[in-house]
């Protein structure tokens, strides 16, 4: 079966090409030695079946990260299996001077290689008038073939194309492949190249007008990147977003809570009383609805941060943070791993699979789940709700929206300032980090794509968050429900009975009944174990028993106080969560959920690690116990210096 | 039988954490966050 293989920069549809060529005969396998993904597929032509492998996306052959060198070490060894026979290579129409770099290196192999100019209908409404039979002379031994991926078109010529490429005829350049270290020679011969490049394009490609779009975009960007206003821009957008987060949410909010208390309330009273409709009533219910009542505002958060991306917008995000970024010694690159921390730490560390220097990766690495992720919001929404007051400052600041705005620039704050003092560890890193970066004319977001966004993140946040909510709360409910012994009962009988019979001295005995019941199940035990270590920090030992199973998933937090808080409550299972934490008191009368208790709460969620995933994910791209557990120590340190500094100052 | 009905649910639950823990550190491979739904490293234009 011959082999084919498909080279291309990033972003060119060379996936969809891939698609469109090898319809659903693909397989995913890994290249030998290397964790990188291979994509195989077949494509049947005239009788023949060719082998179609689609190569990782790079901009030249001379790599940059891991998953870039399987290109360079695919073709510069004639004896590996991938050795391809043919190559395709995807370029995109609208910038082919980038994008022809890496079609002459390995057109200058000797491999018969086809041209696919990709996106010709971008290149035409930026006002590009390509010349193909000028390129064609350019390059006389490839064939170049105009497509468009996305809807089909120039399939047949490249199918054509594929059948009888080409031969390459000798060239004196197919031995000049450098040496992967020797990165002098390297930018020479990419400098060379590019003149070369920029004399053809000049030659065959024709900029007729800029489009409007171009006009319009280059007009907004003069404001938008600029050096002062671009940040301000930029941070008055956050604060709007986070105000509307809790302005708006709280509407949807309000119903979904009366929602959960009177399917509650409807449960309790229409099933036999006994153990399974305890652990429903006070177990799961209430673990749910206490994260279930935080989707409206992860709903708006989303919604908000999908039309940023669909504008164009959050590309000149990441390019103002670049430069922010710099002078605490990070990689231009780690830009976009620590902007994809802010929804999730875990894509956020497998997107530094790009950066080279292994030094600023693990830099990286280490501060990315510093930056506040989307599992936060749920810990930070209900803290705030409960010790922050609902007030405006100035007439239009919502100060919890403020709050908000504050734990978000903590979380990058902090990550820079971290990042400065990991640099010092590791030695410095000779190499001068390059950072390319296109940034997109603006656009009218497509509602259709905000909208499956924001369902796709509601959906497996319900359906797959939920599952380890139900299951941890079910535990808890069992660990509350049960103790040692007869203790619980024990403890229970020796609460004095009131002497007076009133509604409010019953439930002042009822309260007491549970509270020692409680305190004597084989949670309490473990809480009251863990408590001295938590005290100087503010927290009772029912927040420790949250804090213990939220290390799993920090939105466990939430759905485990609500769990906590239900058991043996036979009374106030309808009473909202927010409600019976304001109402939680220590024996001696104090409230347990004062200002300065929920903002070291605030802050130790700020800092703490409390998500296993990506401990996990860690481990498996640092390849050692070493780095996650480091990350591990610091972040609890951090976290538990923070909140006891952020406590002794506040009470 | 709610007796019975909530054994089986604990231990449903404690075997579905085990198992969640033990994919998390020991499984073949993990594409991305499994509670968030982010399956892939983030992918911009740049």
């Amino acid at each position: 079966m011959r082999k084919l293989a498909l080279f291309g920069n990033p972003n060119t549809g060379k996936s969809s090409l891939f698609n469109r060529l090898t319809g659903l005969k693909q397989r995913v396998g890994n290249f030998p030695g290397v964790t990188v993904d291979k994509q195989m597929g077949e494509l049947k032509t005239g009788g023949e079946t060719i082998q179609i492998i689609d190569f990782p996306g790079t901009y030249s052959i001379y790599p940059r990260s891991k998953d870039e060198q399987v290109v360079y070490d695919v073709i510069s060894n004639p004896a590996h299996p991938d050795y391809p026979e043919a190559a395709i290579v995807v370029a995109d129409a609208s910038n082919l001077e980038r994008n022809l770099l890496l079609f002459t290196q390995i057109y200058d192999r000797n491999i018969p290689t086809v041209l696919v100019l990709n996106m010709t209908d971008v290149a035409a409404r930026n006002g590009l008038i390509i010349d193909f039979d000028k390129l064609q002379q350019h390059f006389p031994e490839t064939t170049i073939v105009r497509s468009n991926a996305r809807i089909g078109t120039g399939l047949n010529e490249l199918i054509a194309a594929i059948h009888t490429p080409k031969k390459a005829t000798e060239n004196p350049q197919a031995d000049t492949l450098i040496a992967l270290e020797d990165t002098a020679r390297q930018s020479a011969d990419t400098e060379k190249r590019f003149e070369r490049i920029r004399k053809i394009v000049k030659d065959s490609v024709q900029q007729k007008s800029k489009s409007p779009g171009q006009l319009f975009s280059a007009k907004i960007d003069r404001w938008l990147v600029h050096p002062v206003f671009g940040y301000l821009f930029f941070f008055a957008l956050l604060l709007l977003i986070f105000q509307s987060v809790f302005t708006f949410a709280s509407y949807p909010m309000d119903l979904i809570d009366s929602g959960f208390a009177q399917f509650s309330e409807f449960t309790a009273n229409s099933l036999p009383e006994g153990l399974f409709t305890r652990l429903l009533t006070e177990g799961i219910i209430p673990g749910i609805g206490g994260v279930v009542i935080f989707i409206p505002q992860i709903a708006l958060l989303f919604f908000l941060l999908a039309i940023l991306e669909e504008t164009g917008y959050m590309a000149r995000v990441v390019f103002i943070m670049d430069k922010l970024m710099r002078p605490f010694g990070l990689n231009g690159k780690s830009v976009v791993p620590l902007i994809s921390s802010a929804a999730c730490a875990i894509p956020g560390v497998m997107a530094t699979r790009t950066i080279h220097s292994r030094s600023e990766r693990l830099t990286t690495i280490l501060v990315a789940p510093l930056m506040s992720c989307s599992a936060r919001l749920p810990v930070y929404a209900l803290l705030i709700g409960l010790v922050i007051p609902d007030r405006r400052i100035f007439g239009f600041f919502n100060l919890q929206g403020l709050v908000l705005f504050g734990l978000y620039a903590l979380g990058l704050v902090s990550a820079l300032l971290v990042a400065m003092i990991i640099k010092q560890f590791f030695k410095k890193s000779k190499e001068r980090s390059v950072f390319l970066l296109e940034l997109p004319a603006y656009k009218a977001p497509r509602w259709a794509n905000v909208g499956l966004e924001v369902l796709q993140k509601v959906r497996i946040f319900v359906t797959d968050a939920g599952k380890i909510i139900v299951a941890i709360s079910i535990v808890l409910w069992a660990l509350a429900s049960f103790g040692p012994g007869n203790n619980m009962d024990e403890a229970a009988a020796k609460v004095p009975k009131p002497s007076v019979e009133s509604p409010e001295a019953a439930d002042e005995y009822n309260n007491r009944v549970a509270s020692a019941k409680l305190e004597n199940s084989y949670m309490g035990l473990l809480g009251k174990g863990i408590e001295p270590v938590i005290r100087p920090l503010g927290y009772d030992w029912k927040i420790g028993i949250s804090l213990l199973t939220s290390f799993a998933a920090r939105e466990v937090f939430v759905g485990s106080l609500a769990t906590i808080y239900s058991v043996h409550q036979d009374d106030e299972i309808t009473e909202p969560l927010i409600d019976r934490l304001r109402e939680e008191r220590y024996p001696d009368g104090r409230p347990v959920y004062t200002l300065a208790s929920g903002c070291s709460l605030l802050v130790f969620y700020a800092f703490a690690m409390q998500c296993m995933a990506t401990l996990a994910i860690v481990k498996r791209e640092t390849k050692s116990w070493k780095w996650p557990l480091i990350q591990l120590g610091y972040m609890a340190v951090l976290a538990y210096l923070g909140a006891f500094i952020t406590f002794q100052i506040l009470s | 039988m709610q007796t019975i009905l909530v054994i089986v649910l604990i231990a449903a639950a404690l075997l579905y954490l085990g198992r969640r823990f033990y994919k998390t550190w020991a499984g073949k491979k993990q594409k991305g966050c499994e509670k968030c739904g982010i399956s892939q490293p983030e992918e911009r234009s740049v």
